[in-house]
């Protein structure tokens, strides 16, 4: 059996609540369940007579979509996934298809953690190498970046845990929730009960984000140097 | 194609040639099954028993805004994980996730094939993706794995079917004769690479004397502009094909108003109701207007049909059985 599919089994034993973001996930008859981690009282394990909503891995994607104010959500890992859903799916592929729509590459980036395969892209490193538009994003200055990373990293905007620095010499400050605990390996188990996100490198978003605040102290820059400022 | 009447015949019961055409077809469905450069049974057969420990990646845009870009890139993916061609069909973005640099994280295969679902060779193709997925070229190993990286979708001698298949189905009873179909491309100072895929496609079209009364290209951001339209096109019928990956920014918001379709651009969500207004009647022409080429669910085949290339050009896992002609 593929190594993500068998350990994803393994992880699901029968009996075990398990979570992922802000996904439970549990082995339910011969199929399995998920449901938001906030409706696990009404739809989890316990709730008796609770009915899927969905069945369908695929449905996974349009549930992960849009929040609940039918906006779309671009990063998967903000907190601000649905509620209001049961999703039942007959195979443990369709598990695994499933979460690779709410938390792509989440699984296999912590299997590979684990294993001390990851190396994490600094930020510098991540910027240096964008081109064309962003190309620009190089500029950024250290307190720049820092204060970037923490106001749109912060845990009400994504609920990944960092494990970059701004560069090999300067580490990031960040807020507890954004740095991986020490007591989350889960033990000797591939999978520990509450499977974290993590952030290897800067996202898209982020680069955006750079560009932005680049964009505008050169802008700020150009107005104070002009001669009718 | 020639000596494969027991698959073609097996297909639709009657035989069948890829250079057809759908007027001659007498319909639609016809005119689909006739342009394949393989019938669809053979490219079963190249790579079920093939590409059954591989992976594959398309790889698309995507966008932070707008949430039907990545739509036809997940629909492909989804019409070829079901045909069960791969051991695993993921889906990689340039502004969704997961990113290019996650996707590989999520995969188990030793042998990964990579497809741009981008409508031409350009900045992305050529300089992004290899970045960001850290490819050496055609070929790259890295970590026990293999990265197989074929041409993207848009270059692929298909697409000159796919556009004309898509100017049937949203103008069915127009004749071809008294229509000007219009192929609408960004047009970028970045890379004229995509300009130069548009234009090949337009010299294809009129090579292939495919009856219409005059095919021309336009583009959003270059002459010939899109919003001149109703002074280039010479026939009462206007057929307007996006050559796009995906409904979005352009073929739903920017285009409509650059038609006239629209006032100003709608929101950013999905806002399908613009294709389906057709004909609209502007400027005394009557104005078909489709969705972006790229939700065709044909695209799948050609997405398919650059993994057997890329194995016919680079010797790839999979020899292409020998009675299976090379693609032109």
């Amino acid at each position: 059996m593929p190594r993500i599919v068998d350990t994803i089994t393994h992880w699901l034993a029968p009996g075990a609540l398990r979570r992922i973001g802000e996904v439970a996930i549990w082995k339910s008859g011969s199929g399995f369940r998920l449901c938001h981690i906030d409706d696990v009282s009404t739809r989890g394990p316990a709730a008796e007579g609770a009915l899927p909503t969905h069945t369908r891995a695929v449905d996974a994607r349009q549930i992960g979509k849009l929040d609940a104010n039918q906006k779309f959500r671009p990063l998967k890992s903000a907190p601000s996934l649905t509620r209001d859903w049961l999703l039942e799916l007959q195979s443990i592929d369709d598990v695994r298809e499933a979460l690779d729509y709410f938390y792509p590459a989440a699984i296999g980036l912590w299997l590979e953690h684990r294993e001390g395969k990851i190396t994490p892209t600094h930020l510098r490193d991540t910027l240096n190498r964008q081109t064309g538009m962003y190309r620009v994003t190089g500029l950024i200055r250290d307190e720049e970046a820092a204060s970037l990373v923490r106001e749109a990293c912060a845990p009400e905007n994504c609920t990944r845990k960092i494990l970059w620095e701004i560069s090999t010499d300067l580490p990031l400050q960040l807020v507890r929730e954004k740095r991986l605990e020490s007591d989350s390996s889960g033990g000797d188990q591939d999978l520990p009960e509450k499977v974290p996100l993590l952030c290897c490198e800067a996202c898209n978003l982020l680069v955006a984000a750079a560009r932005g605040v680049v964009k505008k102290r050169m802008t700020n820059e150009a107005k104070a140097s002009s001669p009718e400022s | 194609m020639p000596g494969d009447e027991t698959d073609e015949e097996s297909i639709s019961g009657k035989s069948l040639h890829w250079q057809g055409n759908c007027k001659e077809m007498g319909s639609i469905s016809a005119f689909r099954d006739s342009w394949l450069p393989y019938p669809f049974l053979k490219r079963i057969e190249i790579l079920m028993t093939s590409k059954n420990h591989s992976a594959l990646v398309i790889v698309g845009h995507g966008s932070t805004l707008n949430p039907d870009s990545s739509d036809p890139t997940y629909q492909h993916a989804d019409t070829i994980r079901a045909r069960g061609l791969f051991a695993e069909v993921a889906c990689a973005f340039w502004k969704e996730e997961p990113s290019m640099r996650e996707v590989l994280h999520m995969l188990d295969s030793d042998e990964i094939y990579i497809v741009p679902n981008f409508i031409s060779e350009g900045y992305f193709t050529r300089e992004v993706i290899l970045r960001e997925l850290q490819l050496e070229g055609p070929v790259t190993v890295r970590d026990g794995k293999v990265l197989r990286y074929c041409d993207p979708v848009g270059i692929h001698p298909s697409m000159t079917r796919l556009l004309l298949s898509r100017a049937d189905e949203v103008a069915p009873d127009v004749p071809r004769a008294e229509s000007t179909l219009i192929v609408v491309g960004h047009g970028t100072t970045l890379n004229d690479q995509s300009t130069k895929a548009i234009k090949d496609q337009i010299a294809l079209i009129q090579q292939q004397e495919e009856g219409f009364g005059q095919v021309i290209d336009t583009y959003m951001e270059e002459p010939p502009l899109i919003s001149d339209w109703h002074t280039l096109s010479t026939q009462p019928n206007v057929i307007v094909v996006p050559f796009f990956i995906a409904d979005g920014l352009h073929s739903y918001q920017d285009i409509p108003v650059m038609l006239g379709l629209e006032k100003e651009p709608t929101e950013a969500a999905s806002a399908r109701a613009v294709f389906r207004q057709n004909p609209n009647q502007l400027h005394g022409k009557s104005l078909y207007y489709s969705s972006a080429i790229g939700t065709e669910p044909l695209m799948a085949d050609v997405i398919l049909d650059q993994v057997i290339a890329f194995d016919q050009k680079h010797g790839g896992s999979s020899a292409p059985n020998s009675n299976v002609s090379p693609l032109v």
